[in-house]
């Protein structure tokens, strides 16, 4: 009887161990969802200018896509404040600025 | 003694599976595809210190609907609207010691392999925040702090992408990141998900710089505003909406905060940012038929 219990047992916690597999993928010892992340509190998250510039690129600027490009070939290898080569890769000058996705869903 | 040996058997495999139910997170796509969009953001889970009190405000702003989903120790409720997965949500009480904190959404974006992205991410002066997770439907994944402290997650979906299409009302529609020095973490991510990295013009005098994958803008990268205030890199995620002013009031209404009030961006259309009830900022974006190029169906 004690064997059958112990059985039982490992056998529950085997599959246990098998539902998340942290780290290297070898344990279980995370129990409950592990995208728990809190943020620090007191921090500000405004302060916007007039001038920010958040939002995605939108087609339909047919002439601010023309100033965008004139902007781009012009700072595309040194960044616009420091005058230093930025720390990025630009993309290719000819390539436009992207948009998000405009398909719309079929159903 | 074989009936009970029997028994005890099934019990134990009843017990386990319903412990396992407790683990299984919905997939990101349903049916599955093989579809894989490295570099999108696929999902945003927000972190809550009360459940309900999210459900409403989410709920009636948005018209999302909720499910819930067993996660372990917390309660994880899927947001859908129109049918559609849109979010997670996780109930988790606050830390009662140490620094004090609030709730928050988290991005998760796109790779195929989490622990190569993740040991990329420590070489370049990321750190973990959370080690690499398998769940059976999800997928694998982990939360990253970048060189700046912008908490993000990676996930590799083991349902597949979801399709590049033209996000509803009610979903999300873009993501930004806002840090000190968005040239520095634009580098960080493209070294990551090999982004395609766009300078956008400046009035501000503050660097605004375009990520994009698969010919498609994913997020922008924003210097953080100058000024006395206490200010953090951090990610923001926006919701699509048809009209950001009455969304942000309506907010004020159900207990949230403004925090950016709606304008127009300089990229066109109106934005905002407001608070949850908690404290969890997200950004509300308009959208209309009149901004988007046709392209093939």
């Amino acid at each position: 009887m004690k064997t059958a219990l112990a059985l039982c047992l490992a056998c529950s916690f085997a599959m246990l161990g098998a539902c998340a597999v942290e780290g290297g993928g070898v344990g279980g010892a995370e129990v409950g969802y592990s995208a728990d992340y809190y943020a620090p509190y007191g921090y500000e998250y405004g302060g916007w200018g007039g001038g920010y510039r958040v939002g995605p690129w939108r087609h339909h600027d047919d002439q601010h896509d023309e100033h965008h490009d004139d902007h781009r070939d012009e700072h595309r290898d040194v960044h616009p404040d420091t005058g230093h080569k930025p720390a990025y890769r630009p993309a290719p000058r000819e390539r436009p600025m992207p948009s998000i996705p405009s398909r719309p869903r079929s159903h | 003694m074989p009936k009970v040996f029997a028994s005890l058997i099934l019990l134990s495999l009843g017990a386990s599976a319903a412990y396992a139910a407790q683990f299984e997170l919905p997939p990101l796509n349903d049916p599955p595809s093989t579809e894989h969009h490295v570099g999108k953001i696929v999902w945003a889970d927000l972190v809550t210190p009360d459940l309900s009190a999210a459900e409403k405000f989410y709920g009636t702003l948005f018209g999302w609907s909720f499910r819930d989903v067993r996660a372990g120790a917390g309660n994880y409720v899927l947001a859908s609207v129109n049918g559609r997965p849109v979010a997670g949500m996780l109930e988790k009480a606050l830390p009662s010691s140490g620094e004090k904190h609030q709730a928050a959404w988290l991005t998760f974006i796109s790779v195929r392999d989490v622990d190569a992205i993740k040991r990329n991410a420590v070489a370049n002066k990321a750190k973990v925040l959370r080690d690499s997770v398998s769940y059976p439907m999800r997928g694998r994944q982990a939360v990253l702090a970048d060189p700046e402290g912008a908490v993000f997650a990676i996930l590799a979906s083991s349902s597949g992408d979801p399709p590049d299409y033209l996000a509803a009302p009610g979903e999300w529609i873009w993501s930004s990141l806002h840090a000190k020095d968005p040239g520095a973490e634009a580098a960080f991510y493209q070294t990551l998900f090999a982004y395609d990295v766009f300078d956008s013009p400046t009035e501000d005098g503050l660097q605004h710089l375009v990520l994009s994958s698969d010919d498609y803008a994913r997020a922008s990268a924003n210097a953080l505003p100058d000024g006395t205030a206490k200010r953090r890199a951090h990610w923001l995620n926006f919701i699509r909406v048809d009209n950001a002013a009455d969304v942000a009031a309506k907010a004020a209404t159900l207990g949230g905060k403004v925090l950016v009030d709606p304008h127009a961006d300089k990229n066109g259309g109106m934005v905002a940012v407001i608070a949850d009830p908690a404290g969890a900022p997200l950004g509300i974006l308009e959208w209309t038929d009149a901004d988007t190029k046709a392209e093939p169906k």
